[in-house]
């Protein structure tokens, strides 16, 4: 790691929201079974491939934001969320190297 | 050396790591999942976030609502003169309903002995377009897009052209979250209208159904009984129709009937509901018992109260105060 690469911080931020935009998206009861986790999905990739970029904030923030958007209790999500960030990032390397 | 080096320093430092950042944020959201469940201080919080929330609300459904536009604006001449001759035919019929319910509401009003007649419950509304839908088995609740600058409140009564739909949970300063009288979290106090008697009805969890939970086995209720709001609980005014008992079901091991019943609003199709301030003091108004928690939090989302005098019509005869509330429901169930 000692090429210094820039974080992709603005790709971080702009690909959770499209996936909070997807997660929020009305959906017949059919389908909505099916639709995948995208946003815990999107902050776990990004955890694991760039874990300084959002790391731990950005998790803490999208579970607050699907907090908001789903009208749950505040800060059940943002608990559940920072969890499996903190684990993606301190694991990442481990995670990294396996295919 | 290499094999003495921990393997877990992997991050080189910059800011608190993350095992710190962890159990910060943990005991953040716990704090916040406290103080959230436990007491409305966190409604300034929520108010705020709603607020952000809503422009990505609004992208949300962009997609159905442009779809809408384009349905409307490609509409054919023909569809839209037929289109317009039923509206009218109806508008034709419901006219005729208004003059028949004024002339009944000024016999009711002298059968009571009142000198006028009593002006509806309703005092204004606000027509909302539903913007968020959300229908699970576990939860019940849609977006409407009116909110704190349109005077909506917690806890206001929310209903469509047919019936009651639910109330407002949640509200934003554009956007308020209504949970619907399906929600199991839901529960409206209701009477039948045949007999009088007065239940609960809570939500099934499925856009179609109300349960009653608490009635005894032998309690007169049958198929096809309309269940109108009591006016109990400090939400809903007394007499709007709320569901059609759909199944009465009695065992004989258990002391309960087993009743579900249908609500009467258009649940799962709605596009456009209506939030309604009733009239302080109107024997119709919701009786006011919705102290405690409900006050915490904002100042302007506070659920409406009832103060000042009830308005009563005098009444001629010293027949003292008559139950008034009662025969109240007759005359808002024409007006539907």
């Amino acid at each position: 790691m000692s090429a210094r690469m820039r974080e992709p911080r603005l790709q971080v931020l702009a690909s959770s929201l499209v996936a909070l935009i997807v997660s929020a998206l009305p959906l017949p009861p059919m389908l909505d079974a099916l639709r995948p986790p995208l946003l815990v999905l999107v902050v776990l990739y990004w955890s694991i491939a760039a874990p300084r970029a959002g790391g731990l904030t950005l998790g803490f923030a999208a579970g607050l934001a699907l907090d908001t958007f789903q009208g749950s209790v505040l800060g059940q999500h943002a608990f559940a969320m920072s969890l499996v960030t903190y684990i993606a990032v301190r694991e990442h390397q481990k995670i990294r190297s396996k295919p | 050396v290499a094999f003495g080096t921990p393997t877990r320093r992997s991050l080189p430092a910059r800011g608190a790591s993350p095992g710190f950042r962890f159990t910060l944020y943990a005991i953040v959201s716990i704090t916040l999942m406290f103080l959230d469940q436990r007491s409305g201080w966190l409604e300034n919080a929520r108010y705020a976030l709603q607020g952000a929330a809503y422009p990505i609300q609004l992208a949300v459904d962009s997609p159905s609502a442009a779809w809408g536009w384009l349905q409307e604006s490609f509409e054919t001449r023909e569809r839209l003169r037929a289109e317009n001759q039923r509206l009218a035919a109806r508008q034709r019929e419901l006219e005729m309903r208004v003059l028949q319910f004024e002339a009944l509401e000024r016999e009711n009003a002298e059968l009571r002995g009142l000198e006028a007649a009593l002006p509806a419950v309703a005092d204004r509304w606000v027509v909302a377009e539903v913007v968020n839908v959300e229908l699970n088995s576990l939860r019940q609740r849609v977006l409407v897009n009116r909110g704190t600058r349109n005077g909506v409140f917690k806890a206001q009564a929310v209903l469509d052209d047919r019936g009651l739909l639910g109330q407002t949970t949640h509200v934003g300063p554009w956007s308020a979250e209504v949970i619907l009288v399906t929600d199991p979290e839901h529960a409206v106090p209701v009477q039948i209208e045949r007999t009088g008697l007065r239940t609960i009805a809570v939500g099934a969890g499925t856009s179609g159904a109300l349960a009653l939970p608490y009635l005894p086995s032998n309690a007169d209720i049958k198929r096809g009984d309309l269940l109108i709001t009591s006016g109990l609980g400090g939400v809903f005014p007394a007499g709007y129709p709320v569901a059609r008992v759909a199944e009465v079901r009695r065992d004989a091991v258990q002391p309960l009937a087993q009743v579900r019943a249908t609500p009467l609003a258009k649940i799962d199709s709605s596009r456009e509901v209506m939030l309604v301030w009733f009239r302080e003091g109107h024997p119709a108004a919701p009786v006011n018992v919705a102290e405690g928690e409900l006050q915490a939090g904002r100042e302007d989302i506070q659920p409406q109260r009832t103060k000042g005098k009830p308005l009563t019509p005098r009444i001629e005869s010293g027949a003292g105060s008559a139950p008034l509330p009662q025969g109240e429901r007759g005359k808002k169930e024409e007006k539907q």
